[in-house]
């Protein structure tokens, strides 16, 4: 009879122990990622300084002042609205119907290479992207416009709408893929084309995955820094307004995440600029830990049914 | 039968997942060496029970077992080296699996696993694994081919081969058959008598007439519940104790 | 799929019948019309990089070190930065997460702290690069102590390509059958030995696919080294591979690619249009691998 040696055993319990530790790692990282931003900014917040209020909502945003320095980042936030917004209008209609192309009208062949591409896409680096919107968009929009200056909403708006269409797309495809089959025969077997039979059946079928797909996308969008950082220019503006077309895609704005690369560099440790980058910091955490959470929630809710 | 000759001793084995029981206490012995037949009707417990006996019901987590299960008078539910335990006891599946290994491999993969490194050993070992299980002459020459490339037939004899690798004292057959032909049957069946020499063997089958066939003593649960067990002659004479017996062997339903 | 439609098409030969034909072919066209609009820009930009770059496009580019402030010579220790930090993060990260993934996959019960774990996962994948930054420069640089050095980075980096390792590495271990898994353990054999033995070998190269898929992520981001290790300009010997020492601060080509293109005046457009294009070809070039890697695991099925 074969005899598990008892060297071998333990060794085996040894390694299962190592692989639960890692196991939980990324529960680990997390929590490390709050505590540690958070602790490099803490001063500020308890200094008695910092209304968290003022923060949020007043758009004077001007931390390196000696005499007077003011900590409003509702410019910022707007900035990051903006250029979301903006890339969601565009990417969503475009993801969506090529979602719904790839799954639903081509022909294996070209979905394959439809795939790949789309997988290229999503590969290519925040900081070429950021590099395309400082030259060849810059460029184009003020050659388009008329525009002073090509460092704009539009031009970052446009470069984060192709960075997160491939995750909509890849996502939006999975959620239409997850449909079953017989939806789709049932609907073809009632005589109707196939547009109709996607719109009417595959879509609200889907609806959730779609979501979700979309939710993610604008997770992404408000999380990249490099591109937005390089085409959406400098200016701590509001470029909403009462004024048509509301929405000034010609406005330079800055962004939460880009005033933190942008400003990170020249401020002195533990000084009072350098721990409000990293409340920004813990901000920027904060919407993008719940728009992950929602979009998880979402899937999760198809999947129990 | 003295209980302490014995090869497997279940006492008021009762098991459940979740909320739903399946077996609701049952007490029989399996004597050495026999071919102990298991019929009865589909959600009847025959699997759990088999499960038990390898302890791979521990992977399902919320499956509740009750009883004791002895073999040789140690129970084996409070063993304290499962993988151990495990060894000694053979497990077919009703549906044929081959290991994406080489068939030399398939067969090797459990010594090796327990430490047997020597290659004439393992050389020896699996020629004779898997003459016993009536494959040799069909793969000796093509020992490097993958195992999940063979037929359903095969790849059942394989998982014989496989059983036999770790030299078990019991072999448990779950529905062996329902999905090869009748030809590999066949050839299972009589490598099955051979075996009995070597080992004890538990066959669990829908196949009435099989259990007829290779059953010295057979047992019928039914819904969990044991209805009756006694020498296969008994069972199928139409004669049984029990009327429900009686009815099921004679096909009256199943 | 299609051939059911046609069938149906043939029995629609009225005016409602081909209106419905009409918006059918309609809808298609927009939909690929929509694809396009995404393929063919890329197409474009990609091309019109090239045409910018090639004046400066050559070995000696990537071998050379910078001259003349930036606007002249090669970008080689940029190039070597950037191998030095995506090898050492990626092996941090790929054992740390392979065994995250088998944890999860073989052996976590599915309960509610499995559940926390994988929304775990999911988030840290969802954290912004400029705060893995802010963590890098908290955890690694400060609290470690490692100050600002290719080891803060490389371990900034291997945190933010973990939990992709983890959810890639998962797929390719759930893609094997759980019959294996059973026919293994009813002889006996371990947990662990079961992994080892049939599970790994036969997910390695989907595991192997999403490690290659993270070289190109590593190679590409810049805000996590932006604060934690890498700096505008270090002076290393040309094609010297052993240059950076593990606490020393280095040069990388998404850095380079920054910093060129927005802080130093009077470059020659070549020259980041060059190393934008060098940069785009490395990680292009990994994907590249994967996926093929990818198609040949699926001819090459043993199940």
């Amino acid at each position: 009879m074969l005899q598990r040696s008892k060297h071998k055993a333990l060794l085996e319990g040894l390694i299962e122990w190592i692989i639960r530790i890692c196991g939980i790692s990324a529960v680990v990282f997390v929590f490390a990622i709050f505590l540690f931003v958070f602790w490099q900014g803490k001063g500020l917040i308890f200094s008695g300084d910092f209304d968290f209020w003022k923060f949020l909502t007043t758009k004077e945003w001007y931390p390196a002042s000696e005499s007077n320095p003011r900590y409003g980042v509702y410019a910022l936030i707007t900035g990051t609205i903006s250029v979301t917004v903006l890339a969601m209008v565009i990417a969503v209609p475009f993801g969506l119907g090529a979602a719904l192309f790839i799954s639903e009208f081509c022909s294996p062949k070209l979905k394959e290479t439809l795939k790949i591409v789309i997988e290229l896409l999503a590969a290519i680096p925040s900081v070429v992207w950021g590099f395309i919107g400082l030259t060849i968009m810059n460029q184009l929009i003020m050659e388009l416009f008329g525009a002073p200056i090509g460092l704009t909403v539009l031009n970052g708006a446009i470069i984060l709408a192709l960075m997160s269409v491939p995750i909509i797309v890849s996502i939006g495809e999975d959620a239409l893929q997850a449909v079953p089959d017989s939806y789709r025969e049932a609907g073809i077997g009632l005589g109707v084309t196939r547009w109709q039979m996607v719109y009417k059946v595959l879509l609200p079928a889907a609806k959730n995955g779609l979501l979700a797909a979309v939710l993610l996308g604008v997770g992404r969008a408000i999380g990249e820094t490099m591109a937005v950082l390089m085409a959406t220019g400098h200016a701590v503006h509001i470029p909403f307004d009462a004024e048509f077309p509301f929405l000034h895609g010609l406005d330079s704005v800055r962004t939460l995440t880009a005033t933190i690369a942008a400003e990170l560099g020249e401020t002195a440790r533990d000084s009072s600029h350098y721990q409000v980058l990293f409340i920004i910091g813990i901000l920027l955490f904060t919407i993008t830990f719940a728009v992950n959470l929602a979009a998880d929630l979402i899937v999760k809710g198809i999947k129990g049914k | 039968m003295v209980a302490q000759r014995a090869k497997l001793n279940i006492d008021g084995l009762k098991v459940s997942y979740g909320s739903k029981q399946v077996i609701h206490g049952i007490n029989f012995d399996i004597q050495p060496n026999e071919i102990f037949g298991v019929i009865g009707p589909a959600q009847s417990g025959k699997t759990s029970m088999l499960r038990v006996i390898n302890r791979t019901i521990d992977f399902t987590a919320n499956a509740h077992v009750e009883g004791t299960v002895k073999m040789e008078g140690q129970n084996i539910l409070h063993v304290k080296d499962v993988y151990e335990y495990r060894r000694r006891i053979g497990m077919v599946a009703p549906l044929p699996v081959g290991l994406p290994l080489t068939i030399y491999d398939n067969v090797a993969f459990a010594p090796r696993s327990f430490g047997m490194k020597g290659k004439n050993e393992l050389n020896e070992l699996v020629q004779r694994c898997l003459e016993q299980a009536a494959l040799w002459d069909e793969v000796k020459d093509r020992l490097d081919t993958l195992g999940t490339m063979l037929s359903g037939g095969q790849q059942q004899r394989l998982t014989i081969a496989r059983a036999l690798s770790h030299q078990p004292e019991v072999l448990c057959l779950d529905e062996f058959s329902i999905a090869i032909d009748p030809v590999t049957t066949m050839k299972i069946e009589d490598v099955l008598k051979e075996l009995r020499n070597e080992m004890t063997i538990i066959l669990v089958t829908n196949l009435v007439q099989q259990a007829r066939r290779l059953a010295d003593r057979t047992m019928f649960l039914l819904n969990g519940n044991l209805v009756e067990v006694d020498s296969t002659e008994k069972m199928f004479s139409g004669n049984a104790k029990e009327t429900k017996t009686n009815e099921f062997v004679s096909g009256a339903f199943g | 799929m299609t051939e059911p439609v046609n069938n149906a098409m043939r029995f629609t030969e009225t005016r409602i019948g081909r209106n419905c034909q009409l918006t059918e072919k309609i809808a298609k066209f927009v939909f690929l019309l929509m694809t396009l609009t995404m393929v063919l820009p890329l197409l474009l930009i990609v091309g019109f990089l090239f045409y910018k770059a090639w004046p400066a496009l050559s070995i000696d580019f990537v071998l050379e070190l910078p001259k003349n402030g930036m606007r002249a010579g090669g970008i080689w220790p940029a190039f070597l930065g950037t191998l030095y930090l995506v090898l050492i993060s990626l092996v941090i990260a790929a054992p740390i997460g392979v065994m995250a993934a088998i944890y999860l996959n073989e052996y976590a019960k599915e309960n509610w702290f499995t559940r926390i774990i994988n929304l775990a996962v999911i988030n840290l994948a969802g954290v912004p690069s400029i705060v893995h930054a802010l963590f890098g420069l908290g955890a690694f640089v400060l609290a470690a102590g490692l100050g600002r050095s290719v080891l803060a980075a490389s371990l900034t980096l291997a945190v933010m390509t973990l939990p992709v390792i983890i959810a890639s590495t998962k797929e390719a271990l759930s893609a094997v059958p759980m019959t294996f898994r059973q026919a293994s353990w009813n002889m006996g054999v371990s947990r662990w030995q079961t992994i080892r033995g049939i599970v790994m070998p036969n997910s390695i190269s989907g595991i192997l696919t999403g490690i290659i898929l993270q070289v190109s992520r590593a190679a590409g981001e810049t805000a996590p080294i932006m604060f934690t290790g890498v700096v505008f300009y270090k002076a290393v010997e040309k094609g010297d591979l052993l240059a950076y020492g593990l606490l020393d601060q280095c040069m990388a080509l998404a850095m380079h690619l920054y910093t060129i293109s927005t802080q130093v005046p009077g470059v020659p457009d070549a020259v980041p249009f060059a190393t934008a294009v060098l940069l785009l070809g490395v990680v292009l070039l990994v994907n590249a691998l994967s996926i093929g890697l990818r198609i040949y695991l699926r001819t090459h099925r043993k199940w």
